[in-house]
């Protein structure tokens, strides 16, 4: 037995040898890079790290908001400024945090802050009282990714609630930005994804939060360009001094992406200029540069598609992935994404229906289609259809004029039902 | 148990129109208030009922003879499925049938109306088959029931037969019940005028076998109709005489709920003191006799009559001890109208996330209801008070739920108040010619319903949807 099993181990180990990588470098959470990796990997948004980093060439405290569709880069480029920030600017001090559930913002930059004051004892007091013990940051956990073959499923980050909440949390975190800035010249508070659960209630989060967002700390936000960002963007202009959007990358700068992953698993003397057709074996430049186009530019989904295509071509012990070995991968990839673990009978219901309309509009949506997804109200479904987003089965239109979803380009839509379906 | 699908509330939208600036110049504030409105209940199989009259916040009461017999429907649920099996394996139809009638009415209690018709259906089915026409009678008079909310017209249908059935074997009870039963589904059509037929009919019945109790219960209905039909006056003469029949017969629930329905109709007089006076009435029997769901819909109508008073502060106190104790004693129903009606004092007051909060905890027990339409109300307003705070995409997300479920139920006020707000909000959010389309059948469906100043609002945005895109095309 447990030779069978050494000698399957052996043949990935040469599998991978062959194509010149050490792992799968490919990971669908910037959390699980060290920032070392995150370095190597980050490509592309010079422009909008120039916008960033030009703000922290003053000394007036500045408020950014970086907000984009899912998986397209907002935490990746926050954790590379904050990486910028902390090499060059010695007198600056980043923190950054995930908003947890049922938290507001001022308790979330407590916890980031006091994580970051490691020294200051009043710091970790704080952090004791509410129930959390000090941690390194996410950024620094051990790469995950590094698990190499796994790689399905989604790693959800860490999130954790507070216990106990300050009594008066925006005093609080005054108290300690004030201990902060007499070490530091400048505090940079980075808070991602304020919207992650409910537009309206980020709204809420976001005004109860003006007069901490209008004191002395940087604050580096993310969120989704939903109704929140659109608002704000149009009315609470005051609010940020900087909303970058991201959006989808261009080919060219995907194809280095996928360069650079692929560089990141190769040993240091092996690792391929952007311009050489072996720089992204075991594809060719051919399979290399459909995977970028099904990838649309999202670097999420090319981590995703990446690490399934290996995964799959390993099983195939195939030296190059052709064509078809990608078709097979991107089977596969459909495969794994519909089983992922987690889905309950209503997901898959909703997302049912919406393989079947190709696009769920809230206006077109039909009470008896509710029905059938056992609903009444389109916003019953709304936190499913949040969750299928997430998990990459679906996507959402970038029309405002309604909530409109279609299967997302990693799910191979059944012949039978692409036959059927008007294209809109 | 039923709640009658109310439409706009004329008396409180006047109220919130006068309110602060930003709301008097969005106009229309409320799709529909839903008003209470309490009837309908079962007494052992015998199918009673009661007029719900909406349409301003303080509706009549129904008479709810019994109503504080109803046993706990979930514990009881168990016995009788037990019963059901029994039965069945021992070949008993007929105590089949009585375990099916008590399945029936306990999910419709419950408030699960297609369970309860599921086996109100099996129960007729085998007094049919067995030929019980008494059992028979009984299933077709609690499935009329059943279905009231689900689909009036198939109720109406069940009714009737079990009209014809009560005559032929010259059952005057049961022919009373069956009347009743019709004029309370002709109520809930609209129809008040052939409502109030079928309810002197069933009046006589009980006038001719001295039923004094029944008599007042039938007087309290036709006044109900009345009210319906406009006719302020006549009604509060039935009222009167129903009260005195409660006075004579020792009916003490039966006395405060004519109180009440008295008072609801000198609100709609405007004679607001002389209602206050009469709901307090009530609620003084209420607390006497213990009757907590009374007293917390009483207290819900002086709170709604003192906001007519324009005594804000007031109405507020009263709403949230009403709330106290519909929460206390798990009276959802009042819950989410209590709830509904302070969240639109909070929208008037400029407190808007606190309504939102309130309306968020009124939709959440309106989704276990049958009853779309309140839902829909629910629903309306929350989406109302995200536009407000300027929750664009959120409002409008809601504006559709609303408006879907308006349509469901044919409520032409709901869906137009839907489309007027989609119109206001698409052109805020720049989508003009969505806009447009939407004011287009508000404008029809106001010009239908005849309602002038809705008409002149829809205009206005009208005006100013062309406008824009006129400077658009330029
Ligand atoms: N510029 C980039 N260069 C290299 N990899 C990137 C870049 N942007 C994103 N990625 C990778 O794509 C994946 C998704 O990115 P990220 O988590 O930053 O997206 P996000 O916008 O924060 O998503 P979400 O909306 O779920 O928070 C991660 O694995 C990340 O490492
Ligand atoms: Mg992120």
């Amino acid at each position: 037995m447990s030779r069978k099993s050494d000698q399957v181990w052996d043949e990935l180990e040469l599998t991978y040898s062959r194509w010149g990588l050490n792992e799968i470098p490919f990971s669908e959470s910037v959390t699980t890079f060290s920032e070392a990796q995150l370095r190597e990997v980050f490509t592309g948004r010079e422009d909008q790290l120039r916008q960033v980093l030009n703000l922290f060439r003053g000394r007036e405290r500045k408020r950014v908001l970086i907000y984009g569709g899912v998986g397209i880069g907002k935490t990746a480029l926050m954790l590379e400024v904050l990486s910028v920030l902390k090499r060059k600017l010695q007198d600056t001090l980043t923190a950054y945090i995930s908003l947890p559930a049922n938290t507001d913002l001022a308790t979330a930059a407590i916890v980031a802050l006091a994580r970051e004051l490691k020294d200051d004892e009043w710091a970790q007091h704080q952090l004791n009282l509410m129930g959390l013990h000090p941690q390194t940051r996410p950024v620094e956990k051990s790469a995950m990714a590094k698990a190499g073959l796994g790689g399905t499923g989604i790693e959800t980050e860490e999130k954790t609630v507070p216990v106990n909440k300050p009594e008066i949390p925006a005093l609080s975190f005054e108290d300690l930005l004030n201990r902060a800035l007499q070490k530091y010249a400048r505090v940079v508070i980075a808070i991602d994804d304020l919207d992650k659960q409910d537009p309206a209630r980020a709204r809420e989060l976001l005004r109860d939060a003006q007069g901490m967002l209008k004191g002395r700390a940087w604050f580096i936000l993310t969120g989704h360009p939903s109704g929140l960002t659109r608002d704000i963007l149009t009315r609470d202009l005051g609010l940020f001094d900087l909303a970058l959007e991201l959006t989808q990358l261009d080919q060219k700068t995907t194809n280095e992406m996928l360069i650079n992953y692929l560089n990141s698993a190769r040993p240091e003397h092996s690792r391929r200029l952007l311009d050489d057709p072996l720089a992204v074996r075991p594809f060719t430049p051919e399979t290399a540069r459909m995977l970028c186009e099904r990838s649309e530019g999202i670097p999420r989904w090319l981590n995703r598609l990446g690490s399934y295509v290996l995964i799959k071509a390993s099983e195939l012990h195939t030296d190059t992935i052709t064509p078809e070995i990608l078709q097979a991968g991107f089977e596969y990839a459909d495969q794994q994404l519909r089983g992922q673990t987690g889905l309950t009978p209503e997901d898959y219901y909703v997302l049912d229906l919406v393989l079947e309309k190709g696009v769920l509009s809230e206006a077109q949506i039909s009470l008896a289609d509710l029905d059938r997804v056992k609903a009444k109200e389109f916003n019953e479904i709304l936190p499913i259809l949040d969750k299928l987003v997430d998990l990459d089965l679906i996507r959402r239109l970038p029309s405002e004029r309604a909530m409109e979803y279609e299967p997302s380009p990693l799910i191979l839509r059944k012949l039978s039902d692409a036959d059927d379906q008007p294209s809109e | 148990m039923t709640k009658k699908p109310t439409s706009k509330n004329k008396n409180y939208a006047k109220i919130v129109n006068s309110g602060s600036g930003a709301i008097a110049a969005h106009g229309s504030v409320a799709a529909g208030a839903s008003g209470i409105a309490v009837g309908g209940n079962v007494k052992g199989n015998i199918v009673m009922g009661g007029v719900n009259i909406s349409g301003s916040n303080i509706s009549v009461r129904g008479d709810m003879v019994g109503r504080d017999k109803i046993y706990q429907p979930s514990n009881a649920i168990k016995t009788y499925e037990e019963d059901l099996s029994l039965s069945r394996s021992s070949k008993d139809q007929t105590g089949e049938i009585k375990a099916l009638t008590n399945l029936g009415n306990a999910h419709y209690i419950l408030g699960d109306l297609h369970r309860a018709v599921e086996f109100h259906e099996q129960a007729l089915s085998i007094a049919r088959n067995i030929g019980n026409k008494d059992s028979e009678n009984i299933a077709l008079g609690n499935l009329g029931l059943a279905y009231s909310l689900i689909d009036p017209h198939r109720a109406i249908e069940l009714y009737t037969q079990r009209l014809m059935v009560s005559h032929k074997l010259e059952n005057k009870m049961a022919e009373r019940d069956a009347l009743e039963s019709l004029g309370l589904a002709y109520i809930r059509l609209g129809d008040a005028r052939k409502a109030a037929d079928f309810f002197e009919e069933a009046l006589k019945i009980s006038r001719g076998n001295g039923d004094r109790l029944r008599e007042g219960s039938a007087l309290g209905n036709l006044g109900g109709t009345y009210v319906e039909l406009g006719k302020l006056d006549q009604a509060i003469d039935l009222y009167n005489q129903s009260l005195s029949i409660a006075r004579e017969t020792g009916d003490r629930l039966g006395e405060s709920q004519r109180l009440s329905n008295l008072g609801s109709t000198y609100a709609k007089l405007g004679e607001i003191r002389k209602a206050i006076e009469q709901f307090e009435q009530a609620l003084a029997i209420a607390q006497e006799v213990g009757d907590r769901l009374g007293e917390s819909t009483y207290i819900n109508h002086l709170a709604s009559a003192y906001l007519l008073l324009n005594d804000i502060k007031k109405a507020v106190e009263l709403y949230k001890e009403g709330l106290t104790i519909a929460r206390d004693v798990g009276d959802f129903l009042s819950v989410s109208n209590h709830s509904f009606s302070l969240g639109l004092i909070f929208i008037d007051q400029g407190r808007w996330y606190d309504a939102l909060h309130l309306f968020e905890e009124c939709l959440e027990i309106r989704r276990k209801d049958d009853d779309l339409n309140v839902r829909a109300d629910a629903i309306y307003q929350i989406a109302y008070v995200h536009h407000l705070l300027r929750n664009l995409e959120k409002a409008r997300t809601y504006y559709w739920d609303a408006k879907r479920l308006y349509e469901k139920t044919d409520n032409p006020k709901g869906i137009a108040a839907c489309n007027l707000s989609l119109g206001r909000l698409m052109i805020r959010m720049g989508f003009v010619d969505d806009a447009i389309q939407e004011l287009t059948v508000a404008g029809e469906i106001y010009r239908r319903l005849d309602d002038q100043s809705r008409i002149n609002t829809t205009d206005e945005m009208m005006r100013l949807a062309k406008g824009i895109k006129e400077k658009q095309l330029a």
